[in-house]
């Protein structure tokens, strides 16, 4: 009795607002606000209860999303594996390209072990004929010591390293190297003529060895000739 | 002192030299490289001018470090021929080990031993390609040596033209036969032309 004496308070002074406000609109009919005071006080409660729906209703959904979002960490993985594998072609394309490099690096490392480790024919005969030329007093009067030896004349570091050669072999098998380079000193310079023969003994020796001095004179000496050994009872 | 034939020698002339020619080709290739990589890295509407940024940035960089790398590569290549009195590729094989340690002194002497190394092996990959690419070339097509210079004098034998040019007066003979060892006659051997013994 007294819940049901409480609520018409309620309705009683929400009829006062608006009668009130209705006033000072309209004066001509009092009669007709009763009804939809009644109609809003009556709407009231339902779109509580619809919000409340609503809230609730947005709980649930905050959880599903919290559901999902977990959730999916763990599936990403298995849904993002491929279907099948890469192609044979693909691999056979990637072991020859492995192969390629493999093949490159080979060459490269036995070019470098045969210029390291194997000199070649033309640097030893280069080598042989300089150390006996600057060893000689005949040079050294000439055009003075040190003795400086080059390939070619020419300001190209790498032309002045090559040294023009030519291998050949004879009749018996014996292998021949010819070489021409240029030596200079403080006081001329000069061009020489050298080759050299692998011998019986697996050793090389001169055929020959001439030395054409240039400057600061004219002059030809040969340091080296070879003559086979000759006996009268063969 | 002396002739002009003495300044034909190329040391220590060839040390600027390189040091431009190093510095040129590290210019024009950094900012070739650069160029390419302002493009690749720049924003849509702002390539050509983020590329030409990159350039004028880094291109006298990469120059500089080049013309470094190329002035100190030729002191010591230079250094090598004058203590060893002969050009051979040895020489650029030190001088890029010692260019490579001498550059990385500051950074500790394992550091410096590991430049030194990579130097050692970085030239001798390119003298190795070099004499390769030598051989190959001279196997492809057989032909006679080469004559730098024109000959003074029309040669007075035909049987090997390159030692033409022999020149009368002042010739001295030495002649060492090995008697050590004893070889077979070679035949078929033709021993070069006897020079003449004219006396001016």
């Amino acid at each position: 009795m007294f819940r049901r004496i409480l609520s018409h308070h309620r309705a009683l002074s929400a009829c006062a607002h608006n009668a009130t406000t209705r006033s000072l609109v309209t004066r001509r009919t009092p009669n007709v606000p009763p009804p939809p005071t009644f109609l809003i006080t009556g709407s009231r409660p339902v779109s509580s209860k619809t919000s409340q729906s609503n809230e609730t209703g947005e709980t649930t959904n905050k959880a599903k999303k919290d559901v999902a979002n977990v959730e999916d960490p763990f599936s990403a993985p298995t849904y993002n594996i491929p279907e099948k594998p890469v192609t044979f072609v693909e691999g056979a394309s990637y072991g020859v390209v492995i192969l390629a490099g493999l093949g490159i690096a080979a060459a490269a490392g036995y070019a470098v072990f045969k210029e390291l480790i194997f000199q070649p024919k033309e640097y030893k005969i280069y080598n042989k004929a300089l150390k006996r030329i600057q060893d000689d007093g005949q040079i050294r009067v000439r055009i003075g010591f040190p003795i400086t030896g080059y390939g070619q004349e020419s300001r190209n570091r790498a032309a002045r390293q090559r040294i023009p050669h030519r291998v050949w072999t004879d009749e018996e098998g014996v292998e021949h190297v010819e070489v021409n380079f240029y030596i200079r000193g403080p006081h001329g310079h000069g061009k020489v003529f050298a080759e050299m023969f692998k011998g019986a003994d697996n050793e090389w020796k001169f055929t020959y060895l001439i030395v054409e001095i240039r400057a600061p004179s004219t002059a030809q000496i040969i340091l080296e000739s070879y003559i086979p050994s000759y006996s009268a009872t063969k | 002192m002396g002739t002009p034939e003495t300044s034909r020698e190329p040391c220590p002339d060839r040390i600027l030299d390189d040091i431009g020619g190093a510095f040129g080709m590290g210019a024009v290739g950094g900012s070739a490289f650069h160029f390419l990589k302002g493009l690749y890295n720049s924003p849509k509407g702002d390539r050509f001018v983020g590329a030409t940024q990159a350039v004028r940035l880094n291109a006298p960089r990469v120059g500089g470090s080049f013309a470094v790398w190329g002035g100190l590569f030729s002191a010591f290549d230079c250094t090598m021929v004058y203590a060893r009195q002969k050009e051979d590729p040895w020489n650029s094989i030190v001088a890029g080990a010692a260019t490579g340690g001498f550059l990385s002194m500051r950074q500790g002497l394992g550091a410096s031993a590991r430049s030194a190394a990579f130097g050692g092996v970085l030239l001798a990959l390119i003298e190795g390609a070099g004499i390769m690419l030598n051989k190959f070339l001279s196997a492809q097509q057989p032909m006679p040596m080469i004559m730098d210079e024109p000959q003074p004098q029309p040669p007075q034998s035909s049987e090997q033209p390159w030692l033409g040019g022999w020149f009368g007066g002042g010739n001295r003979e030495e002649t060492a036969g090995s008697g050590g060892s004893e070889t077979k006659i070679l035949e078929s051997f033709d021993a070069p032309p006897v020079p003449n013994f004219e006396y001016k």
